[in-house]
């Protein structure tokens, strides 16, 4: 939409829905950020069901005695240092978020970046990860791990990379100019999400790479 | 846009067009494609629903057709396998969901005193994703054999791998990718009630005076947020064994089929209560009305709702009684499963206490809803049977248990809606249905409906099984089978009844007044049909019932004393031309549907591994949602 | 997205009585104007820092040998919660914001808990044995 140094109104926000009741709603929150809660809700059963998946399928490989085993295969320290990068990617982003809230743009920019570099590390470590079991012999239908843990990875990596996508679009619009101070709350929104997925991670992270083999 | 407003150019900068330009119209034939108006939502949900309904129903007359006597061959075994899959999961997927999404569409935004949802354009796209997701699963037919595994589609028997695996073609693919595809426009519709009924009420509704229909339909919305996510998991892990050789339901390498089962029913339990629960709201509705007395136990009723809703969640490995979890396990669900009884009974006794000792009418709403609650009450008690394990264990896998759920899901769910039908029908298309018509519609259905499904409990325990496409002759199942499957056509022919009810209505039905029953709600504040921003002036509301409060007080003995019109119960006029200035309602857009049609394309390219259609199908979805995201819901027209 | 969306936070009181929120401040928000209760970005680090100790500890306890295996992972899970409950609270807000935000994620949480938790109790040793 075309930007006019003469509006005083931004076009994005003219007239939003229900401009009688122009932004006021009963519970006091936005529409956007109330669904954006109620989402990601949701999302825990769903990633819930393949956690259940993998503990329930845990060292059932032992009796069948088929395929490389976690043990063999996992490296904890290569798996901390890219947990590290997606920690760092969720300070990134409230900070990407503290930024524009104070209206500072290029700050805001500067760290959403970071966000989107480090998110890309992670993917590129998961993506070595994949290829480097791949070669040493686990293939999705291998044994019970291969099943459960490309599938269970696999799914959470491709959360992240829709939010990676989501984080680079709204950059984008950042610099065409699209995102005033006062569209904050719809980079809250990508933040919840972002964040959303890198819990996730710590509990995959714990559950998968972390406890004890038996 | 032309350079004449200069004036208005600087207050109102001129809007850049894209490719396609934006519509604007929100009348004619195009304006349906285009459409973010609730109403209009609605009304293509409830067609395209009624249409699967008519397509289901003519899959269940075949299956009658083939089981009316012993040894049938209208179908062979492979071809009943599909009609009964294809019967369930249109009849739950592609009838009961979307019929709910269109009364909760309709009328959830006017119940609390809205213009329309909290987001318009994901309403579109959830009916888009509807159409298109159950036109998916249909073209299996003539792509290669449609699912043949039984609505439930339990593995092994659907996960393992074509090539070497127990069900022929790709049929199981379709109804796997299908169902997570219809499974995403759930949830974004459950997504847009709770918000909706959450934010945008009217100013004094607190929840407590929400309509009980409201209420039902935010726990649905709850249902069906947390429900679908561990569905979409069992069916991508079925995907994944059956495409990608994967061990998750493969015994043989340590995987477990009833991890699905699990799975499945940790879905399938509160699904069903997804199903009842919108017919509940509506009956709710309707007895108030046709019994000129609010609902016994408003609060009562409610927070029974509410337990529904949580206690769902506890009971359902009752559908596994017979698969070997041993008795700790069966036990503890059988006490769930008994438990869950109670608010349900709860609220049958305030819906009968709301009808006695009221100024009844036996209208056909009415009656339908009255159907409903004696053909529910039995459903219901058949469901306490099997509760009891030693019971079901006998009980499983027969005719007794399709029973059972066609007495709670037809003879419950499909009479309200019914009954729904004909009681908004005036509000939505400003012409009442026949009456005498409806009647007729009505004891055809109870006829024809008894007739088919109470010989069933019979059936079932004399041991005939489910899921079977013959039975062999000296069984003594005959005469029941034969008399089912003439039921079956009476309630064809009732069915017929009332789409002749509905044509006649078309095309030589009376003007319906604005207030037909005297009713109690908000929606019958405004005309009918409610102009396209629903109310020209937000009521302001002080009690539940806030209509008939408006209408009627009651004098120091308590009796009905019917007020003088007055502004605030007046029902504005019909066509009220003119749009008050000041209201801003979301304009039409294409995105939605773009966006939707990445999902089947995507499907197609997932079911046949044509990982380039699958790609196209990424790129119509990410462009469309680009799109859709940069464009602000209220186009400014100036 | 732009969606009915309420741009800048509407501080206001939810008075349920009349279910209608009274907007006590206006929704945009000036340029570098504080936001209420918000933390700081050097609070925002210093909960990096914690996650990091946190993970530092889980990553040592995992490579312990000992016989409690048990307790082990006991140990661990309490630190993934832990670092889980200080992301919500800190980074998506949860401690600041309204609290149907943290209703309607805690209710997904516990129910995800508790389905899959009986299931993995159904699967198990002790209730299958028969």
């Amino acid at each position: 939409m075309a930007q006019t140094e003469i509006s005083p109104v931004e076009p994005e926000t003219l007239v939003p829905f229900e401009e009688d009741h122009a932004r006021q709603t009963n519970t006091g929150v936005s529409n956007n950020k109330l669904a954006i809660w109620v989402f990601i809700a949701s999302e825990s059963l769903f990633f819930g069901a393949f956690l259940a998946t993998y503990f329930l399928y845990r060292g059932r490989d032992a009796q069948f005695l088929k395929g490389p085993t976690p043990s063999q295969l996992l490296n904890i320290p290569f798996t901390s240092v890219t947990s590290f990068m997606l920690l760092m990617s969720s300070l990134s982003m409230v900070l990407a978020l503290a930024a524009i809230q104070r209206g500072d743009h290029r700050r805001f920019r500067i760290w959403l970046l970071a966000t989107v570099i480090f998110g890309m590390s992670f993917i590129g470590g998961q993506v070595y990860e994949f290829t480097e079991f791949y070669r040493e012999g686990l293939h999705l239908s291998t044994n019970m791990f291969g099943t459960t843990f490309y599938v269970l990875t696999g799914l959470h990596g491709t959360h992240v990379v829709v939010g990676i996508v989501w984080l680079m679009s709204i950059w984008i619009r950042s610099m065409q100019g699209k995102i005033g101070a006062e569209r904050h709350e719809a980079v809250e929104i990508a933040g919840l999400y972002w964040h959303f997925v890198d819990v996730v991670w710590i509990v995959i992270f714990t559950a998968v790479y972390l406890i004890p083999q038996h | 846009m032309t350079t004449v407003e200069d004036a208005t150019a600087l207050l109102h900068p001129p809007v850049k067009r894209s490719i396609l330009d934006r519509p604007r119209s929100t009348t004619g034939a195009w304006s349906w494609f285009t459409t973010v108006d609730h109403k209009k939502i609605a009304i293509m949900y409830g067609a395209t629903a009624m249409f699967f309904f008519l397509v289901g129903g003519i899959e269940a007359l075949m299956i009658r057709l083939q089981l009316a006597q012993p040894n049938g061959t209208i179908l062979s075994a492979a071809r009943y396998n599909e009609f009964f899959t294809m019967h369930g999961t249109t009849m739950v997927f592609l009838m009961g969901m979307p019929l709910a999404a269109a009364f909760g569409n309709y009328f959830l935004p006017l119940m609390i005193g809205a213009r329309d949802v909290a987001f318009p354009r994901l309403n579109m796209f959830g009916y888009w994703v509807f159409l298109l997701g159950g036109a998916f699963i249909y073209s299996s037919f003539v792509l290669g054999g449609a699912p043949d595994g039984g609505w439930f589609g339990y593995a092994p028997l659907t996960s393992t791998p074509m090539s070497q695996g127990f069900l022929p073609g790709r049929g199981a693919d379709f109804w796997a990718v299908g169902l997570i595809m219809l499974g995403i426009g759930s949830v974004a519709t459950a997504v847009n009630f709770i918000v909706t009924a959450l934010n945008m009420r009217a100013p004094g509704m607190t929840m407590m005076k929400m309509p009980v229909f409201v209420w039902m339909m935010l726990v649905v919305a709850f249902l069906t947020l947390f429900a679908m996510p561990p569905l979409t998991a069992a069916l991508i892990q079925v995907f994944m064994d059956r495409n990608f050789h994967t061990n998750f339901f493969n015994a043989a390498a340590g995987g477990d089929p009833l991890l699905y089962q699990n799975l499945f029913w940790i879905f399938g339990h509160p699904e069903v209560y997804i199903l009842i629960l919108p017919g509940m709201a509506i009956v709710s509705e309707i007895l108030p009305v046709f019994s000129r007395k609010p609902l016994f136990g408003y609060s009562v009723v409610v927070f029974s709702g509410i337990a529904i809703g949580f206690l769902g969640w506890g009971v359902w490995a009752h559908h596994m009684f017979a698969t070997g979890i041993g008795p700790i396990a069966t036990s503890a669900f059988s006490l769930s499963t008994m438990l869950i009884a109670i608010p349900t009974g709860v609220k049958i006794f305030n819906w009968l206490a709301t009808v006695w000792g009221g100024s009844v009418r036996l209208r056909t709403p009415m009656l339908f809803a009255l159907g409903f609650i004696a053909q529910f009450t039995i459903g219901g008690l058949s469901g306490v049977l099997h509760s009891i394990v030693p019971a079901d264990t006998q009980q499983t896998d027969t005719y007794f248990v399709v029973a059972h759920f066609h007495y709670v899901l037809f003879g419950g769910l499909v009479f309200a809606i019914f009954g729904g039908i004909y009681y908004w029908y005036p509000k939505i298309f400003g012409k009442l249905l026949n009456e005498k018509l409806g009647k007729l519609n009505f004891w055809l259905m109870v006829i024809g409906f008894n007739l088919t499904f109470f010989p069933m409990h019979f059936l079932g325990m004399e041991g005939e099984p489910r899921r079977t496409y013959t039975y062999p002759n000296g069984m003594g199942w005959g005469t029941l089978n034969l008399m089912a499957t003439i039921g079956a056509f009476i309630i064809a022919a009732g069915v017929a009844v009332f789409l002749v009810n509905v044509i006649f209505t078309a095309i030589r039905g009376e003007r319906a007044p604005e207030d037909p029953w005297d009713a109690r709600t908000l929606e019958w504040l405004t005309s009918s049909p409610p102009p396209e921003y629903n109310f020209a002036e937000i009521p302001v509301v002080t009690a539940r019932d806030e209509f008939w409060h408006r209408k009627y007080t009651e004098d120091d003995e308590g009796r009905l004393v019917k007020l003088p019109p007055s502004d605030a119960s007046r029902i504005p006029a019909r066509h009220d031309p003119s749009e008050p200035h000041g209201i801003h309602m979301p304009s039409p857009s294409y995105w939605p549907f773009v966006v939707a049609l990445g999902l089947p394309i995507i499907g197609y390219g997932f079911v046949f591994k044509l990982w380039w259609l699958l790609a196209i199908g990424v790129v119509i979805l990410l462009f469309g949602i680009n799109a859709w995201t940069s464009e602000p819901a209220t186009e400014e027209t100036h | 997205m732009s969606e009915s969306e309420t741009p800048g936070t509407a501080i206001a009181v939810a008075d349920d009585s009349t279910g209608r929120e009274v907007a006590v401040a206006n929704a945009h928000v000036a340029v570098g104007e504080e936001f209420h209760g918000h933390p700081t970005p050097r609070q925002y680090v210093l909960i990096a820092v914690v996650l990091v100790v946190v993970t530092g500890v889980e990553i040592a306890v995992s490579y312990l040998n000992t016989g409690h295996t048990n307790l082990v992972i006991v140990a661990l899970f309490l630190m993934a919660a832990l670092k889980f409950a200080l992301v919500c609270a800190w980074y998506m807000h949860m401690r600041t914001d309204q609290p149907f935000f943290r209703r309607v994620f805690v209710t997904g949480i516990l129910l995800a808990c508790f389905v899959y938790g009986i299931v993995l109790l159904v699967f198990s040793s002790t209730v299958l044995k028969s």
